[in-house]
């Protein structure tokens, strides 16, 4: 009898408490693995599309200098080119940084989706001036705005945090020579 | 040197317009617009944050929101007589929880 009761104990609290845990962190667990490979993916797919842009053009049509870079062709016309983004790191990656801040240091889980969201926008402004037919992109600025703040203390429900990525840039045509 | 378009407002973020000299600077110009994320459209947004990446409904009403912020600022060169505007830039802030000012503002110009 003394089994069945250790038993039933064991069924009574390791049960519930295994389902506890698993509402608790199952949504951090999902996000930890789906967000992963999602991540490694939109890296992937972008690092292939700038291969093939990058590939198909002499140099890179983007820069910051405020004239273009090919001196020997006239300027026929010139116009605004902007590109935007805005990119969430995972849940468990706020997570993850949550605890870093208690201790400080460098934050390498953030790096990669931090990087992505840099070289997507980049990549879009590329597409952009190219659809548009700009032979260059001058004097390029990037700016990065906090759109969603993660309030972890207050408001237990709102984990994400948000951050937005804007690019522009003076498109410009050159003559043929 | 090209000849200027007519009944064409051109837009630069650097110091000149490529291509053509200012001939009279006419002061600054603005434009501004304030948005709030759409319920649905947030909670939507919420989901996508549980794997991190893009948030496509954020990037299309900031999109928006910054071409309705640059047109305003367009009229209010267009309203100078301007046919160019120069040193563009954007500023974006968050006002009063869920809602963010989009900002344009440059030099209108006259080019020849």
């Amino acid at each position: 009898m003394a089994e069945d009761s250790v038993a039933s104990v064991i069924l009574a609290v390791f049960i519930p408490l295994f389902f506890v845990l698993l509402f608790a962190f199952g949504p951090y667990l999902l996000s930890a693995v789906v967000g992963t490979f999602h991540q490694r993916g939109l890296q992937k797919r972008l690092d292939i599309r700038k291969q093939v842009t990058l590939s198909s053009l002499p140099i890179d049509p983007i820069h910051s200098l405020s004239r273009p870079a090919n001196v020997n062709r006239p300027i026929q016309g010139s116009g605004l080119v902007m590109a935007n983004l805005s990119i969430s790191p995972s849940w468990w990656q706020m997570f993850v940084v949550s605890i870093h801040s208690l201790f400080g240091g460098n934050i390498t889980t953030l790096d990669s989706v931090i990087r992505w969201g840099r070289e997507e926008v980049i990549q879009r402004l590329r597409e952009e001036a190219l659809n548009q037919g700009w032979d260059e992109v001058i004097n390029v600025r990037l700016e990065t705005a906090m759109i969603r703040k993660s309030s972890n203390a207050s408001n237990r429900k709102d984990r994400g945090a948000a951050m937005e990525y804007l690019i522009y840039g003076t498109g410009v045509r050159l003559s043929p020579v | 040197m090209s000849p200027v378009p007519q009944g064409q407002l051109m837009l630069s973020n650097t110091e000149t317009i490529p291509g053509f000299t200012i001939a009279q600077t006419l002061g600054l110009v603005t434009g501004s617009t304030v948005r709030a994320k759409n319920v649905f459209k947030d909670i939507g947004a919420g989901f996508k944050s549980v794997v991190g990446g893009e948030l496509r409904a954020y990037t299309e009403l900031l999109q928006e929101a910054r071409n309705e912020a640059l047109n305003r600022m367009m009229q209010d060169a267009m309203s100078r007589n301007a046919n160019g505007v120069v040193n563009v830039r954007f500023a974006t802030s968050s006002v009063a929880g869920g809602a963010a000012e989009l900002f344009a503002y440059g030099t209108a110009v006259i080019v020849q």
